[in-house]
């Protein structure tokens, strides 16, 4: 681009001092006159072009045309985060699970007698109520039979 | 007249009557001796009975009853506390003769051989306990364990606790 035509769209932008702009404007050449007239045309209509009128501005609502287009508050509740309530039942429910895993071990595993069915007792007969063969083991696995029978000083003996 | 003809047919008759009764008392015999032989080493057992009593004070554990502490210390005997040995009594069984013996508490008990048992290889005892409170009988019961097994008994009250008897067999070692 020519120097004077640099100076012209500086002259056309305002940006070259009073005195500057007066002398080139009195030196400017019929062709030049015209690229002047021409940016200044252009100029004003890319301003009528970007800027709307000011009774549109005033009706302009951004938010409402943003708001408008933001997922809606039922998208985030179907989302994956899982609210505090249902986390605690989730947990609890895990706990429980845990406990009674750990019972199912413990009953599993605990030293306890359990009620034998083999065939060491053959017969068993007692004078009261309750009777019953435990199986007692030991630190080695073998089982050691128990024959328990409830017997109350108070109680009259009957025969067998 | 002359003397009747033995036939032949009799005298045979009589050999053969004496061959068959020669026969049988062999056999006879030989099935009298085998059964003694076989069941000489089956009719003895001998018994070790403890009367244990249990009480719920803590008391220090009676170590002639270690060979019963793991017995003695679970469920549900670990209700007690305390463990001591009143007595132990050695008996000689002898195959369908029941031997008594004392049980704390003015009762009598019995304890019977009924014979050797054979399952998976293993050779087992056969016996039957009884209880008696004078004339009345508190607990009969027939039981099976393994030579040199143990079998505990429970529920009788004896001062303030319990009575265990501890009832070990096993067959004399030939």
């Amino acid at each position: 681009m020519a120097n004077r035509d640099l100076q012209i769209l500086r002259l056309h932008d305002g940006e070259l001092p009073e005195s500057e702009a007066r002398s080139l404007e009195s030196a400017l050449t019929t062709e030049e006159a015209q690229k002047l007239a021409a940016l200044s045309d252009l100029s004003t209509a890319l301003n009528a072009g970007m800027s709307p009128p000011e009774h549109e501005l005033a009706s302009l609502d951004l938010w409402a045309e943003l708001h408008s287009r933001l997922p809606s508050p039922e998208a985030h509740q179907s989302s994956a985060v899982i609210p505090i309530s249902r986390r605690k039942t989730v947990r609890f429910t895990a706990v429980l699970s845990a406990l009674a895993a750990a019972a199912g071990l413990l009953v599993m595993f605990r030293a306890t007698p359990k009620i034998s069915n083999r065939c060491d007792i053959e017969e068993l007969e007692v004078a009261g109520e309750n009777a019953a063969v435990l199986s007692i083991p030991d630190e080695n696995g073998h089982d050691t039979a128990l024959i328990w029978f409830d017997h109350q000083e108070t109680d009259a003996w009957e025969s067998l | 007249m002359g003397e009747p003809v033995k036939s032949a047919g009799h005298s045979t008759l009589r050999l053969f009557s004496l061959a068959t009764k020669a026969a049988a008392v062999a056999a006879g015999c030989l099935l009298a001796s085998a059964p003694s032989v076989a069941s000489a080493a089956d009719e003895q057992a001998t018994c070790l009975v403890r009367n244990i009593h249990a009480v719920h004070d803590q008391r220090p554990f009676d170590p002639q009853l270690e060979s019963l502490k793991p017995q003695l210390t679970r469920p549900p005997l670990s209700s007690w506390r305390g463990f001591q040995l009143l007595d132990k009594q050695d008996l000689s069984l002898t195959h369908g003769k029941a031997s008594s013996f004392n049980v704390p508490g003015d009762h009598k008990a019995t304890l019977e051989y009924l014979g050797a048992v054979e399952k998976d290889g293993k050779q087992r005892l056969r016996l039957r306990l009884q209880i008696h409170d004078g004339a009345a009988k508190l607990l009969s019961t027939v039981f099976v364990i393994d030579n040199g097994g143990t079998v505990l008994q429970a529920g009788i009250k004896h001062q303030n606790g319990l009575l265990v008897l501890g009832i070990t067999c096993q067959k004399p070692t030939p």
